[in-house]
């Protein structure tokens, strides 16, 4: 299997936020998907489930789980999405069904090479919803400690997005 | 769906959405003016629901919808086997359970089926 590209990820989510003219947070996720006439579906799933992504002729369909928090459900479609943009060939040929549990510590696997769809999901997903433009205006030239929750939570709270989700994207800052 | 599933599959997506939202039994029930008791007793699935406790139940638990709370309609089924693939396989080793492909197989029929009356 061949290697994770997170570089091409980041620089796909980077274009469609110039394309929709993103300039502040929180991230139209919802829209950008429907603005592209991909199918978005909310639906109560089993727990450990996040989401599912899926083309069937031609029809692009995104599923996310209606029961986790709506902050998870944002990282869940803006994952989604990054499967449509970066993986449309693999999701045509069958329904990607995706477990969330692991969704932020799936670094430590693509160290492995066994699973670079999903890194590189993730590293859309992360870009799209924290790009790196507006987290650098938000965090107006400062930096932020990592153990400083406080701050980490009010970061997040602006993108709309988990204090996990932030911390993962600070690391990779 | 048969009625004792149905009250387990809404039990169950009461609890993981409760859960989700750091919530406890008490919590809800406090926003909903219902007993703990009830709370634990509709999310085990034991207790039917009122109609107006499932609109409380789904706006304390901050759902634009009552139906994001619910289990589909069973749809038609898409005329084939669809076949499905899991992330994370070679770390869990897991496949899907009859139940959760259900579930997937039910979004895809909704998300293609023709919009009807949506705003």
């Amino acid at each position: 299997m061949a290697d994770a590209d997170t570089e091409r990820a980041r620089r796909f989510a980077r274009s469609i936020l110039q394309e929709f003219g993103v300039s502040t947070p929180p991230v139209p996720v919802d829209r950008i998907i429907k603005s592209r006439k991909i199918a978005l579906q909310y639906a109560p799933l089993d727990e450990d489930l996040s989401g599912m992504a899926y083309i069937k002729e031609g029809v692009g369909i995104i599923g996310v789980n209606a029961l986790h928090h709506p902050n998870r459900q944002r990282f869940s479609a803006a994952h989604e999405l990054g499967h449509h943009v970066l993986h449309a060939s693999e999701i045509s040929r069958a329904v990607h069904v995706d477990k969330g549990i692991r969704v932020l510590f799936r670094n430590d696997v693509s160290a492995l090479g066994t699973e670079p769809m999903e890194v590189e999901a993730n590293a859309f997903a992360s870009e799209l919803l924290i790009p790196e433009d507006l987290l650098a205006a938000a965090l107006e030239g400062e930096g932020v400690d990592l153990e400083d929750e406080t701050a980490i939570e009010a970061l997040a709270r602006r993108f709309r997005v988990s204090p996990a989700a932030m911390r993962f994207r600070l690391t990779r800052w | 769906m048969a009625g004792d599933a149905l009250y387990r599959a809404f039990g169950s997506a009461v609890s993981t959405r409760r859960k989700a939202l750091d919530l406890t039994q008490a919590d809800l029930a406090g926003k909903v003016n219902m007993s703990r008791a009830s709370i634990a007793n509709i999310e085990s699935g034991r207790q039917n629901v009122l109609l107006h406790h499932a609109y409380a139940l789904a706006a304390a638990l901050d759902f634009a919808k009552v139906s994001e709370l619910l289990p589909p309609m069973p749809q038609k089924p898409l005329g084939e086997e669809l076949k499905m693939t899991l992330s994370n396989q070679t770390l869990s080793r897991k496949t899907l359970s009859q139940d959760a492909e259900a579930q997937v197989a039910d979004l895809i029929s909704s998300a293609l089926q023709p919009r009807r009356g949506k705003s």
